[in-house]
């Protein structure tokens, strides 16, 4: 049972992690062929963002890319003869989700000294001070609230094998971020973490 | 009447602390997340086990391309927080962080 519960962390932790065919070669790839990305309902122009950030992000890392006239593009990986189809689909694309965070104000609680002091005019010249201290205990309450938008992103990609189809990497995920254009760029970036794993 | 000046004290502190959140909203919604992060701060000293603020807090660094300051709220983020969907944002944002790092 102890055993059992040390893995659950550990699963939690990978549980987001690309669906992979261990058995593919991927030493044998060369190319791969990002297909039309299709925009996110409602928001025109979203699959051309994301594919331009793609290949940006691909040029960057040092891949070379060639966009041929038929919308096609195709992103050199390696030297191998092989080539993989890769679609992507947005699968959220917006600026406009709300996010609420409850707000606990925490009332520490205080002390209170009350110092009183006397004086005598006497020979002795005597003083007398009472200190008396008083601890109120803090509680915590619910104090207020804080509603932001945000924009989140989410990709679901695949790569395959065009001629029999075999599905060699699968992976679907997501990103947040205060500003769209940010976000998405930063999805598409993601990608390309998981693919210099297998490339 | 010292029980009424005590009042006041504590309310006043409180407003403090929705002005606060005030200001930081205020602050983003006009792209300013400098000083929504300055705001910030003041909110997190009073409610410091709260994991969607260091949400918050590492998506303003973000947008003011802080990586290291970025990493470390969402590591804390990450830390607090027993929401599995939070988990998996924080896991995302750490992981494409050290690779920009």
């Amino acid at each position: 049972m102890k055993k059992l519960l040390l893995l659950i962390p550990l699963f939690l932790g990978c549980w987001q992690a690309p669906a992979l065919d261990e058995s593919y070669r991927f030493v044998n790839v060369g190319s791969i062929h990002l297909q039309p990305i299709h925009d996110y309902k409602h928001f025109s122009g979203s699959g051309e963002i994301i594919k331009n950030s793609m290949t940006h992000s691909f040029m960057k890392l040092g891949y070379d890319v060639i966009e041929n006239k038929n919308d096609e593009t195709e992103i050199v990986v390696g030297e191998g003869l092989s080539a993989l189809h890769f679609t992507c689909i947005i699968s959220d694309y917006t600026d406009k989700e709300i996010m609420v965070i409850p707000y606990y104000s925490e009332d520490r609680g205080f002390t209170e000294t009350t110092v009183s002091q006397s004086s005598e005019n006497s020979e002795e010249s005597s003083q007398s001070q009472v200190s008396t201290s008083t601890t109120h205990g803090g509680n915590v309450q619910k104090g207020s609230r804080l509603e932001y938008i945000r924009a989140r992103v989410g990709l679901m990609l695949k790569l395959h094998e065009p001629y029999t189809g075999k599905l060699v990497w699968s992976h679907h995920y997501w990103y947040s971020g205060l500003d769209l254009a940010q976000t998405a760029d930063m999805c598409a970036r993601l990608a390309l973490h998981e693919f210099r794993k297998i490339f | 009447m010292k029980k009424l000046l005590l009042l006041g004290i504590l309310s006043t502190w409180i407003s403090a602390q929705d002005s606060s959140l005030d200001k930081t909203f205020a602050s983003m919604n006009k792209g300013d997340f400098k000083n929504a992060l300055s705001y910030l701060e003041i909110v997190i000293n009073n409610d410091s086990k709260n994991p969607e603020l260091f949400q918050l807090k590492g998506m303003l660094y973000e947008s003011l391309n802080d990586e290291n300051n970025a990493l470390q709220a969402w590591k804390e983020c990450k830390r607090l927080s027993n929401n599995n969907s939070l988990i998996l944002e924080a896991n995302n944002h750490i992981q494409l962080l050290k690779q920009l790092k």
